[in-house]
């Protein structure tokens, strides 16, 4: 067994936004820092959900703490993470089957969590945004928007590393380094590294791992009671709207439309599942259809826009710690210092909360870090610095390729780092994201990438209506020339091919099925990948 | 406008079909709604490369007789088929599209990602393992283009290491390229084959010359992307080159695939053939148990009739068969489709296993004729991946199923007129 030599002031678990954002801020306040992932940064919840900057208004009427928490987030959000947001602006929909008397309290609601909510005409709503439902009866403006969850967490760990932090990716937690009542460290699984075991210390270990954060606190001898809830999405072709569209009535299933990037994405469901299956979701004909039925009540063109892909989240919802059956749902941030709870010395769990709460959830779970270590004074500083790639951009660099407009749009004012002096390196790899040579070699450098998969969450390379089509070939041949290794890229390429499939197959028919004929034939038949062994699911 | 036979689809199946009537004097007309899964095409077909099992096939005219008796292949007499795939690649050599290979035993061909593969027939100019072994020495070099991002000879390389042979990798460019280079997407296979002629094509070869001066291997290998649309310019190419020349296919749009289209196509033009190009049909009139006539989006209501109809639509890539959330259908005729009824069964989660739906298409009778709502179209013959039963996915035997459907049901017209 391999033992790190540095001893850390806190371990971090979880490479989504939340372990990210821990990660950030106990740097920023000047501490030793390990961050280490299972898989991929935002392999989990973080990397499927609708990218919705939330204004609150969801969450106004049915519950006012969650709603205050996201517009001042929101707000918040807008200036550290600019390159990460889109000002969309979000309306509230009210259509002819719905309550219009609602729109009342829903507008006071939400002026009472200091959300800025405001009636608009039906007509001017139809203006503002040609594809609302023109049946619609009432319209509200909230200051909704659109968030990169993947550029966010990326960010949150580039500046967790410029102030010192060490990251771990495909480095799993299987068990703690425990001295008594106190937990002193971890013990990792390397996946890329044949499994070898690595040990690691540390004076508090964070365990911010969304939904396995329940096992995780097992493995620590601490009851965190989780309940994985499903939420399934669907990605459309295009951009329908360019403004968020919901519905206003009391929450409910697919009653969302999100527009990202090139796309936008209808969602979701919510159903308790269980926690056996968190490992392993998949959307059922059942849940497409209901998708896309009230999908197509907020926007009629939705019924013929192609649609790209469905996919699945795993929300962890967490059990009150004051309802000893279990059954009540804390339905905020839960941050846990398991020595005042337990008697466990040395072990935070930071939960519940959602996306847009991140930050705060960062704040709250250094914030106690510091206590135990003794370091109070250490302010956070989270809310007022920008994240790296959003600072304010200078005006006298404009960008002049496609391929370096679309890498300022992903990595901000970090662009500037991607090579771009020769014609290969210009050259473009992915023509739907204009994704270049450079851009490509930057994130292996410096994003944590080392296959496809990594590849695309930092780059939204094969995310594009062609879903991959041949950039993924010319993507993995950047990436053995790092490595030497040709079985695993055309390894990688097929299971890259069959990740795409898994979201493509609830809704394979019409185009999308033509299109995975034309992808089984081109990587099966004419490449000849349909004899490799399917391996493992890339993570 | 009145024709003997009308061909709705010109891929593979197609035009063959319309090459093979056209050469017995027929009047016929090609209905091209303008692409073809050929322009992927990486200048190899396949008879059948797997077996059931998804084990590669040596001898495809012996693995032929085990396919399921759901597969186009076994309406044939076993005994006719072998003739029907000679009469195949004659067709082929007739209209120019000159191969190696033969139906006793399939080669291995070399994949764009640098897999080798069972294959039926290969252009001669196209990389086999065979002719490599052929070598007087087991030393290749691979010459990429600088900033040509969609052939990959470390793959190529590593495939053939394994098999024995030595391989060095260089990498060509000169000006020309270059100025192809600046733009970010110009790069692609098409694109430089455009320029590869006149003095640019010389000063390639000139490139590959200096760049390999040091090579002691006994062949080169470039990507295919000189123009195989006559032979002169890989003669020219090998000429300054003064070495053995290979071509290795490139992903995605692919020069030999188009080339082998290309020459198809003008050998039925060359035949007196009629064709209406980026066409599609949209409409058909039927008069009982026979097809009269197909109009088209191009020629208003302008109907074109015909005594003899085949239907060569492709499969879903091509639009021949369009799957709704719950149904195959075929929607320009209605034919009868045989499908997995219930959707729950169509797919595998692995894209490249066998997935059941792929598998459904037109059905028909034991000559090829389509059926509708259960009666076979008097006139109307359906050919090539649309038909049932021919997934050419799991076992390679697209090429194969193309090109023999397509023979018998042209046979099958001129006999009985």
């Amino acid at each position: 067994m391999k033992k790190l030599d540095k001893h850390y002031d806190v371990i971090v678990i979880g490479g989504g936004a939340t372990g990210a954002g821990t990660a950030r801020d106990c740097a920023l306040r000047g501490l030793k820092v390990l961050l280490v992932e299972r898989f991929d940064f935002t392999h989990g919840a973080t990397g499927r959900n609708h990218g919705l900057l939330h204004s609150g208004a969801r969450y106004a009427v049915t519950d006012r703490e969650s709603a205050t928490e996201c517009i001042e987030e929101n707000m918040i959000l807008r200036r550290i993470a600019a390159n990460c947001v889109g000002d969309t602006g979000g309306f509230f929909i009210t259509l002819p089957e719905d309550d219009l008397a609602y729109q009342q309290t829903f507008i006071d609601s939400c002026r009472a969590a200091g959300i800025e909510a405001e009636a608009i005409d039906p007509a001017l709503a139809r203006q503002l945004e040609p594809s609302v439902n023109p049946d619609l009866i009432g319209a509200v403006k909230v200051p909704d928007g659109s968030i990169d969850p993947f550029r966010l967490t990326m960010a949150n760990v580039l500046d967790a590393r410029l102030h010192g932090a060490d990251v771990l990716t495909y480095h799993e937690v299987t068990d703690y380094i425990r001295t008594g009542n106190r937990i002193e460290g971890v013990l990792m699984l390397d996946h890329r590294n044949g499994g070898e075991q690595i040990q690691a210390t540390a004076d508090v270990v964070v365990n911010a791992s969304g939904i396995w954060g329940h096992l995780l606190a097992e493995k620590a001898g601490v009851s965190v009671k989780m309940f994985p809830a499903k939420g399934a999405l669907l990605v459309f072709g295009h951009r329908v709207n360019n403004i968020v569209i919901n519905r206003c009535r009391k929450p409910a299933n697919a009653d969302i439309l999100v527009p990202g990037d090139t796309v936008c994405v209808i969602g979701t469901t919510s159903d308790r599942v269980p926690f056996e299956s968190v490992d392993r979701m998949e959307v059922t004909p059942e849940e497409v259809d209901v998708l896309l039925r009230e999908g197509i009540k907020l926007a009629p063109s939705l019924a013929t826009t192609r649609i790209l892909r469905a996919y699945a989240g795993v929300r962890p919802l967490v059990a009150s710690d004051d309802d000893p059956s279990g059954r009540s749902i804390s339905r905020g941030i839960v941050c846990l210092d398991h020595a005042q709870r337990d008697g466990l010395e040395g072990f935070v769990t930071i939960t519940g909360g959602k996306l847009m709460t991140y930050r705060l959830m960062a704040e709250w779970a250094t914030d106690t870090v510091c206590r135990k270590l003794g370091r109070e004074n250490a302010k956070c500083v989270t809310a007022e610095r920008p994240l790296p790639g959003s600072e304010q951009q200078s005006s006298d660099s404009t960008p002049v390729t496609a391929g370096a407009k679309a890498s300022v749009g992903r990595h901000g004012t970090l662009a500037a780092n991607i090579p771009a002096s020769t014609g290969s390196d210009r050259a473009l790899v992915c023509e739907c994201e204009e994704v270049s040579v450079g851009e490509i070699e930057y994130a292996i450098k410096n994003l944590h990438v080392d296959n496809l998969l990594n590849l695309r969450r930092r780059t939204r390379l094969g995310m594009g209506t062609c879903q991959g089509q041949l950039c993924i070939c010319r993507a993995a041949a950047i990436l053995e020339k790092h490595d030497s290794c040709v079985s695993r890229h055309l390894g990688g390429i097929r299971q890259f091919v069959n990740e795409r499939w898994k979201g493509m197959q609830p809704v394979a028919w019409g185009d999308n099925l033509a299109e995975a004929q034309f992808t089984a034939w081109l990587y099966g038949s004419v490449a000849g990948l349909d004899v490799l062994p399917p391996t493992e699911e890339m993570k | 406008m009145k024709f003997e036979t009308i061909i709705i689809g010109a891929g593979l199946a197609g035009v063959s079909a319309a090459i093979r009537l056209a050469e017995q004097g027929k009047d016929v007309a090609l209905i091209s709604a303008g692409r073809s899964a050929m322009h992927f095409n990486s200048g190899s077909l396949g008879l059948l490369g797997f077996d059931n099992n998804h084990q590669p096939v040596s001898s495809p005219v012996e693995a032929m007789e085990s396919m399921p008796d759901s597969h186009p292949y076994k309406r044939f007499e076993a005994a006719s088929l072998t003739e029907f795939a000679d009469n195949a690649a004659d067709l082929l050599r007739r209209a120019g599209v000159k191969t190696v290979g033969n139906v006793r035993e399939n080669h291995m061909r070399i994949t764009p990602l640098g897999l080798c593969r069972p294959a039926w027939l290969t252009l001669e100019q196209v990389v086999t393992l065979e002719a490599l072994k052929q070598l007087e020495r087991p030393h290749v070099a691979i010459v990429g283009i600088a900033g040509f991002l969609d052939f990959y000879p470390r793959f190529i390389a590593a495939a053939l290491e394994k098999e024995g042979f030595r391989c060095d990798l260089l990498t060509v460019d000169n000006p020309d390229l270059q100025r192809l280079r600046k733009s970010e997407s110009e790069m692609r296979a098409a694109n430089i084959a455009r320029i590869m002629e006149g003095d640019a094509l010389t000063r390639f070869g000139e490139s590959v010359r200096d760049v390999s001066r040091d090579s002691e291997a006994a062949a080169l290998i470039l990507p295919a992307v000189v123009n195989f649309d006559g032979d002169g310019e890989s003669l020219h190419l090998r000429q300054i080159v003064g070495r053995d020349l290979f071509y290795a296919p490139t992903m995605g749009v692919s020069i030999p695939g188009i080339a082998m289209h290309t020459r198809l196509m003008r050998h039925f033009l060359s035949l007196g053939g009629r064709l209406f190009n980026g066409h599609r049909v949209i409409s058909a009139e039927f008069n009982d148990d026979s097809l009269v006539a197909v109009y088209t989006d191009k020629l208003d209501d302008d109907a074109l009739r015909a005594d003899n109809f085949i239907f060569a639509g492709g499969s879903f890539f091509s639009r021949g068969l369009v799957a709704t959330p719950d149904e195959v259908i075929e929607p320009i005729f209605n034919l009868d489709t045989l499908a997995p009824s219930d959707r729950s069964k169509w797919f595998d989660s692995d894209l490249f296993g066998v997935q059941p739906v792929m598998n459904s298409g037109i059905a028909v009778d034991h000559t090829f004729r389509a059926l509708r709502s259960g009666v076979p179209v008097k006139n109307l013959y359906a050919v090539g991946a649309s038909l049932a039963g021919a997934d050419s996915l799991s076992n390679d035997s697209g090429a194969g199923v193309a090109l023999l459907t397509a023979i018998a049901v042209a046979d099958r017209i001129i006999k009985l007129q």
